[in-house]
């Protein structure tokens, strides 16, 4: 299975590098491109403000996994402003009924064990689940009434494409592609450093980041261009986040991350604690993610964990050095 | 829509995988191979038995949707014993047919192209209805002719991006049923999409 994956996450790093040092202009350069309504915020808190500006109070939300939603707490600041929102994605799902953070970036709910899913979700769906299988059925019968009444759809996204303006995302479960074809309204939101040069280096990204991930393939790739006709979304909105990125020291070298989350899933630490060991981001990648994103002091407590061991790096599809930045970050 | 120089730089990327050139024959072994590893069931058939088989999969099921189908798909859907058959393309701009869709149990479409060496249908889509039928419904079987099999994804971009006049809304990629492994990491299916996924080549000229 795409035995040039390899090569390809050598051409994303490179397509990266050409964009990184020079974020603003790459942002410039995609809203020039893209189909919608196009919103540009420094902050998280901002982020939260401008997608309730779009939606306003009282309505329902169909949502999709997006660690950018996660650094704002986005869905947080939309209940307490008076919005439905269902998390769409299983994992997601059970975070959302439990009230915890995501323990990982691509399978958030990966320390939760089937016992403590069914507890969860049992009084939700109102049914008695017996094993996984019942359990996904009865979130896909329960979620397909909230696809279809949502008044608007969020998504994240992967990669974006400068050229084209196109975003892309990826799902194995199809909650992607239900929250982004049935409402009529769609928000997108992401970070800056999703922005491609080209259409070609956004798709390579995806498949790097799937293959990386350990899932070998996934299910569905959605490509977005723009607003459909006559069904599906009439209306996109993007909000695109800084939240630290645009930035010019050590910590920059992580914006090369894809999160492909391989760092993680390798690393000794994470295996014995897993989400406990970070803020928003987990593990690994996560305290550098941490540093950018978070407070700074909550960054060096979590890298005094760190054994420096290097597993990390080993993995990282980027090369990026993680141990490097962590030593850093414990140095600050 | 700035539709002329998006398609024109699309037209001038280098779709090239390096060192990954596969002839038909090649291509339906691999696509095969691939799709049918992650779940999906694949067939290589004649009009006819095409029709036996669609006959076949649809028994047992009271409503199905259909949308873009050639000359040639569409005659396999001629009489096919369905209680409620919707063709969405004859509803097209109707503000009820979402609500007439929810609980249709097949979709009967036919892709744009089919990629070989990831097994994946590639559907561009314009009005979404493609979509509601490649991800709406329980049962997805979709139709595709040999000229529409490519060795890869980017070999399928590339033939498209050259006659393409208008860029679609979007372009769905799939590669398996619908499927989650986020309980414990094991994997069921389906989540919300389609349980089960027919990829039917027909054999011969098409349209």
């Amino acid at each position: 299975m795409h035995p040039y994956a390899v090569m390809w996450a050598s051409d994303v790093k490179k397509a990266k590098g050409k964009n990184l040092p020079r974020l603003p202009e790459a942002v410039e350069e995609f809203r020039k491109s893209f189909e919608g309504h196009f919103y540009f915020v420094r902050e998280a808190q901002e982020l939260n403000s401008t997608v309730l500006g779009i939606m306003g109070r009282g309505k329902t939300v169909v949502k999709s996994k997006s660690m950018v939603g996660e650094e704002s707490e986005l869905r947080l600041y939309l209940e307490r402003e008076g919005v439905n929102v269902y998390e769409t994605d299983l994992g997601e799902f059970l975070i959302q009924i439990a009230n915890e953070k995501p323990a990982h970036m691509v399978t958030p709910a990966v320390n939760m064990t089937e016992s403590k899913a069914r507890r969860l979700l049992e009084p939700v769906v109102n049914e008695k689940l017996d094993d996984i299988q019942t359990m996904v059925l009865a979130v896909r019968r329960f979620m397909r009434e909230k696809f279809f009444s949502a008044d608007f759809g969020i998504i994240g996204a992967n990669a974006l494409a400068s050229d084209t303006g196109s975003i892309i995302f990826i799902t194995n479960e199809g909650n992607g592609a239900l929250t982004s074809t049935l409402p009529e309204r769609l928000i997108v939101i992401t970070s800056v450093e999703k922005i491609y040069p080209t259409f070609v280096d956004a798709m390579k990204a995806v498949t790097a980041q799937t293959v990386y991930s350990g899932f070998e393939y996934t299910s569905y790739i959605h490509i977005i261009n723009g607003p459909y006709d006559r069904h599906g979304p009439r209306e996109i909105h993007l909000v695109i986040m800084d939240n630290g990125r645009i930035r010019d020291d050590y910590l920059k070298e992580t914006l090369y991350c894809i999160k492909c989350g391989a760092c993680q899933l390798s690393c000794p630490v994470f295996q014995v604690v897993d989400g406990a060991w970070g803020h928003i981001y987990t593990a690994a990648i996560g305290i550098p993610w941490t540093a950018i994103t978070g407070p700074k002091d909550k960054a060096k407590n979590l890298a005094a964990f760190c054994l420096e061991c290097g597993k990390c790096r080993e993995v990282c599809p980027m090369g990026i050095d993680i141990p490097e930045l962590i030593r850093k970050i414990k140095e600050s | 829509m700035k539709v002329d120089s998006k398609i024109g730089i699309l037209r001038s990327e280098d779709w090239k995988v390096q060192g990954y050139e596969l002839n038909l024959n090649e291509s339906i072994k691999k696509f095969r191979e691939v799709f049918t590893l992650h779940g999906g069931h694949f067939y290589y058939l004649n009009p006819d038995e095409a029709r036996e088989l669609l006959v076949k999969l649809i028994l047992g099921y009271s409503s199905a949707m259909y949308v873009h189908l050639d000359s040639r798909t569409e005659s396999l859907m001629k009489g096919l014993a369905v209680k409620r058959m919707v063709n969405l393309e004859e509803r097209a701009g109707d503000p009820g047919l979402k609500n007439d869709i929810k609980t249709i149990e097949v979709g009967i479409g036919k892709a744009d192209a089919l990629a070989a060496e990831s097994g994946a249908l590639i559907f561009y889509d314009y009005d979404a209805l493609k979509s509601y039928v490649a991800f709406l419904p329980e049962i997805n079987i979709t139709f595709a002719s040999e000229d529409d099999l490519f060795p890869t994804v980017f070999d399928a971009f590339k033939k498209f991006w050259s006659s393409a006049e208008v860029m679609p809304a979007s372009i769905q990629i799939v590669q398996s049923p619908s499927r989650t492994g986020d309980i414990e990491y094991k994997i069921v299916r389906p989540s919300h999409g389609p349980r089960e996924l027919y990829a039917v080549l027909l054999k011969g000229d098409g349209p």
